[in-house]
């Protein structure tokens, strides 16, 4: 009988003390084992994605996915932002140098005037005498073709106009990219956890699309600096219009001045000797009212001449002068925008690899057992309002 | 070595079978987890059978003559198998979800000690009653005594501890995020054995989204009771579940008192 074989042992319960010590030995080295051996965890190469307060488990291949789809789709909408500003550009600037080619014909008019010729003549002998800046024509076809005021009003509108289209692209670019994001992850969608440390990689998306809007801002305060580019750009309207007059008119201007000075004595001297023959105290006068009056009508003479000669040919130089500004022009102020359109970019490019550093840790499943790695890498607290 | 020492190291080794499986359970595959569960079911369902089919032979000793038609179908065959199987596999499901979950030191310490006392338990019992019950009923009725006193114990202490662990706060938590904690927390390398775990995990998490929003006041209530009530509950059967797979080496071969109750 098995049961009469095991009672008599058992009957004595331990009779050996090498049994008891036995067991007793077993039962402390189990003891200390389960006290002190933690047991193996499995560590799943998965992340916490939190977008509008949402939550989302995202796993290798949706990290990756996302973290492409929002380099590219932010680079997208660099380029298309680029695009975009030098259409605005454009559009400011035609109007702008149309204006601009429709007073020409006011600064032909003045140019070929007995006041511009005598002004130029006045401001030539103060600029030999030191008595005044050199480059009046110039200033005088700058203040007539672009009247300060009217250009810097126009770029204050492109600039204004640009950050308004600008803001708006951006602020649909984010709209789309939080849309697709959501509708990819939304069978992944989890209730919010119970406490911020999860232990898995946390990638707070609302934090970088903050931060995007954070570094639109910076950009539309680097584009405030856009007058400033601009008012070199009107300082440089000057000497490009002086070039143009200086180039297309500046030979036969050299040419007239001489042959006017020529005339004018010859002129002069003629018309008072003829006209105040008789002599006496009102003959001086007479020969110098006579003598002034053959000057100009001497010189209106040349200039109308001179106009027929060369005032289509200056007009043309003017016109191109008008062009290789407004490409100038639009390049500076393509350049600006790019300049912030790219400063906005890397700022973005920079974040979105901050923030998907977790996501990093995620798809190679390093995290510690106690998930410090996770809470080393989750950035910002969680912005669940329920929790 | 006494056959108690030996028996005592023997379940001190299915303890420590019980423990790696909580070690490793979460990084098994799935081929092996369904091992573990089989290493798990086995001795239960033995544990089980023996049993059916010591109750069984002592009935037939009592109530049935051995030469009758009924005799020798209550052979005590395939159907106490099928359903010793049957619980195995149920119990050893819910023992390798709890062992896996198990972390709590003191709760090991229990089930480490509980292994050695149930066979000394078992022991006593057989002794003070081998001269009041029959030799062929003695080692049901004495596991039967030993479940209740070593269980009893048991669940006492892990019920012990269960009240003063520390919880996640549920008060102001709809029941969907309290039952996702739960599950959230539950990784393993084999699909089956996550989704196991997980519903294991639900479980905690509505008894204690319930535990803490029905009874979110201190003191004593029906309520509580309940509560407590449903803790108890649960831990007793883990331990019924435990104790179901030390079975067999604590109650031994019975061959020969199965064979007294159907001699031919």
């Amino acid at each position: 009988m098995t049961s009469n074989a095991v009672i008599p042992a058992d009957r004595g319960l331990l009779h050996g003390a090498g049994g008891a010590v036995l067991v007793a030995a077993a039962a402390a080295l189990l003891l200390w084992l389960v006290s002190n051996v933690a047991p193996r965890e499995w560590h799943v190469p998965d992340a916490d994605i939190v977008l509008d307060g949402a939550h989302y488990r995202a796993g290798p291949d949706d990290l990756r996915w996302l973290e492409s789809f929002t380099v590219a789709h932010f680079d997208a909408g660099e380029q298309a932002a680029r695009a975009l500003v030098a259409d605005e550009v454009r559009a400011a600037l035609d109007p702008l140098f149309a204006a601009s080619r429709a007073r020409l014909p006011e600064f032909l008019d003045w140019y070929y005037s007995l006041r511009g010729e005598y002004g130029r003549i006045a401001m030539a002998a103060l600029d030999a005498a030191d008595l005044a800046e050199p480059g009046y024509v110039a200033r005088r076809a700058a203040a007539t073709l672009l009247p300060e005021e009217a250009w810097t009003a126009r770029l204050e509108d492109l600039e204004h106009a640009a950050a308004e289209r600008l803001g708006a692209h951006y602020r649909d670019l984010e709209s789309t990219w939080r849309r697709e994001v959501t509708r990819r992850l939304s069978a992944q969608r989890v209730p919010a956890p119970l406490d911020a440390a999860t232990g898995r990689p946390t990638l707070v998306l609302d934090d970088l699309v903050y931060e995007i809007i954070a570094s639109e801002a910076d950009a539309l305060g680097v584009r405030l600096s856009l007058s400033t580019a601009t008012a070199g750009i009107g300082a440089a309207a000057a000497p490009a219009l002086a070039r143009a007059v200086g180039r297309r008119a500046g030979g036969a201007a050299a040419g007239r001045a001489a042959a006017r000075g020529a005339s004018r004595i010859g002129a002069a001297a003629a018309s008072g000797a003829a006209v105040c023959a008789p002599g006496g105290p009102v003959a001086a006068a007479c020969a110098f009212l006579a003598g002034a009056g053959a000057w100009f009508a001497t010189d209106w003479a040349l200039l109308r001449v001179d106009e027929a000669m060369h005032r289509d040919e200056l007009e043309r130089a003017l016109d191109l002068a008008l062009t290789n500004l407004r490409g100038e022009l639009e390049r500076e102020l393509v350049a600006a925008f790019d300049a912030a359109i790219a400063a906005h970019g890397a700022a973005v490019e920079r974040e979105i690899s901050r923030t998907f550093v977790p996501a990093e840790a995620g798809r190679v499943g390093v995290r510690d057992a106690d998930g410090t790695s996770g809470s080393n890498g989750t950035r910002g607290t969680s912005r669940d309002p329920d929790v | 070595m006494t056959a108690l020492a030996a028996r005592m190291l023997a379940l001190l080794a299915l303890a420590a079978g019980a423990w790696l499986v909580h070690v490793f359970g979460r990084v098994l595959p799935t081929w092996g987890a369904g091992l573990v569960v089989v290493g798990l079911a086995a001795p239960i369902s033995l544990g089980v059978a023996r049993r059916g089919r010591l109750r069984c032979a002592a009935f037939r000793a009592v109530y049935v003559r051995p030469d009758s038609a009924l005799g020798r179908r209550l052979g005590g065959g395939a159907l106490i198998h099928v359903r010793a199987a049957v619980l195995g596999g149920i119990l050893a499901l819910v023992l390798f979800s709890a062992l896996v979950r198990l972390a709590d030191a003191t709760a090991w310490a229990v089930l480490v000690v509980g292994a050695p006392a149930a066979a000394c338990v078992f022991a006593l019992w057989r002794n003070a009653l081998q001269r009041t019950v029959t030799a062929l009923y003695l080692p049901e009725i004495a596991w039967r005594l030993t479940i209740a006193v070593v269980g009893l114990a048991m669940a006492a202490v892990l019920v012990w501890a269960a009240f003063h662990r520390p919880y996640p706060d549920m008060s102001g938590v709809t029941l969907e995020r309290a039952v996702w904690h739960f599950i959230d927390q539950e990784r393993a390398r084999s699909a089956a054995v996550q989704i196991l775990l997980q519903l294991a995990g639900v479980k905690d998490g509505l008894k204690l989204w319930i535990a803490q929003q029905l009874m979110p006041q201190p003191g004593l209530s029906a309520g509580q009771a309940v509560g407590w009530l449903v803790v108890l509950a649960e831990e007793a059967v883990f331990v019924w579940s435990y104790l179901s797979f030390l079975c067999p080496v604590v109650i031994g071969s019975m061959k020969h008192d199965e064979q007294r109750g159907h001699p031919g």
